[in-house]
């Protein structure tokens, strides 16, 4: 048993020193080899960069036209004005957009005789 | 030798440093790494010119994956004592041989005289020792014993259960103490 233990010791101790032994460190050169391996074999941030994408024309107007909050609101104006279109025809006609802009069609009930039907002549 | 400046920043953290291109990270790890990595490359294999290249070879290839590295997923060090402990086996199972045939048998008392051996560093009779265990016994014992390193750990790095590790680091030091035995008076250890 003690001489199990005086053999533990001296392992212990053995392998404590072997920790800082010189035989097992690194020379200076093969040290300044290695750093030399390590600079040299280190990404570069430029060639990290990911590659700018070549945009094509449908990318690219997305983009011009506010990205999607742009285009969302661009394509929002559109349905709106095909469903006027379908809907409201009569009142943006010309004549319509006319009485809009000019006021002189107005119609009053003085205007219609007995039988409810427009005079035109004057009194 | 210049100093390690990131001294509390971890392995993981420089890698990342490192891939991102950061110069003073990658002297850091390496300064780090290095006396690592070729410390136990050389007492695997017991020859300096064969552990430089292990070392060499082991830091090129992390330096290689130090881009794709997922930080947090596996220690720096596991993962290159891994490397490590594989290229070593590949060369001592290429029969490299030539250093084990270089050490002398420390138990061939008749015709290796006390003179002889007095010469000898205490780090030397150790090294002889080791070199006269089974490959992954000797890995096995140094990763416990002189890298300090747990047993999980070291099963991850032989790829092998904790409890083999267990087997190998209790025999491979069995076997070194039953070495070295008969040369505790070199070894400046008396039973007096």
């Amino acid at each position: 048993m003690t001489e199990k233990n005086d053999m533990d010791a001296l392992l212990n101790d053995l392998f404590a020193e072997a920790k800082d032994a010189p035989e097992a460190q690194v020379s200076d050169d093969f040290m300044a080899r290695m750093l030399a391996e390590a600079e040299a074999h280190q990404p570069q941030p430029a060639a990290m960069a990911a590659p700018v994408a070549e945009r094509g024309f449908l990318a690219s107007l997305f983009e011009t036209l506010g990205g999607w909050q742009g285009t969302g609101g661009l394509i929002a104006a559109t349905m709106a004005s095909v469903f006027i279109g379908f809907s409201g025809a009569e009142a943006l006609t010309l004549d319509g957009l006319q009485t809009v802009i000019t006021g002189d069609t107005e119609s009053y009930i003085s205007d219609l005789s007995g039988g409810f039907t427009f005079s035109t002549e004057a009194e | 030798m210049p100093r390690d400046t990131f001294q509390d920043v971890s392995d993981d953290a420089l890698l990342v440093l490192y891939a991102n291109g950061d110069a003073s990270a990658a002297r850091a790890l390496t300064l780090r790494l290095t006396p690592k990595v070729f410390g136990h490359a050389f007492r695997v294999l017991g020859d300096r010119a064969e552990a430089e290249d292990v070392a060499q070879e082991a830091l090129i290839r992390l330096w290689k994956q130090a881009t794709d590295w997922r930080q947090g997923e596996a220690k720096v060090t596991t993962w290159l004592y891994r490397v490590v402990a594989n290229l070593c086996t590949d060369r001592l199972r290429k029969g490299r041989g030539v250093a084990l045939d270089a050490i002398p048998e420390p138990e061939d008392d008749a015709e290796s005289p006390a003179e002889a051996m007095q010469q000898k560093s205490r780090q030397a009779a150790l090294q002889e020792a080791l070199m006269e265990l089974p490959d992954r016994q000797r890995q096995a014992v140094l990763l416990r014993h002189i890298e300090g390193m747990s047993n999980p750990e070291i099963a991850q790095i032989m790829d092998i259960g904790v409890e083999a590790v267990e087997s190998l680091t209790a025999r491979g030091k069995r076997a070194l103490a039953k070495i070295l035995a008969g040369r505790k008076d070199e070894l400046g250890y008396s039973d007096d």
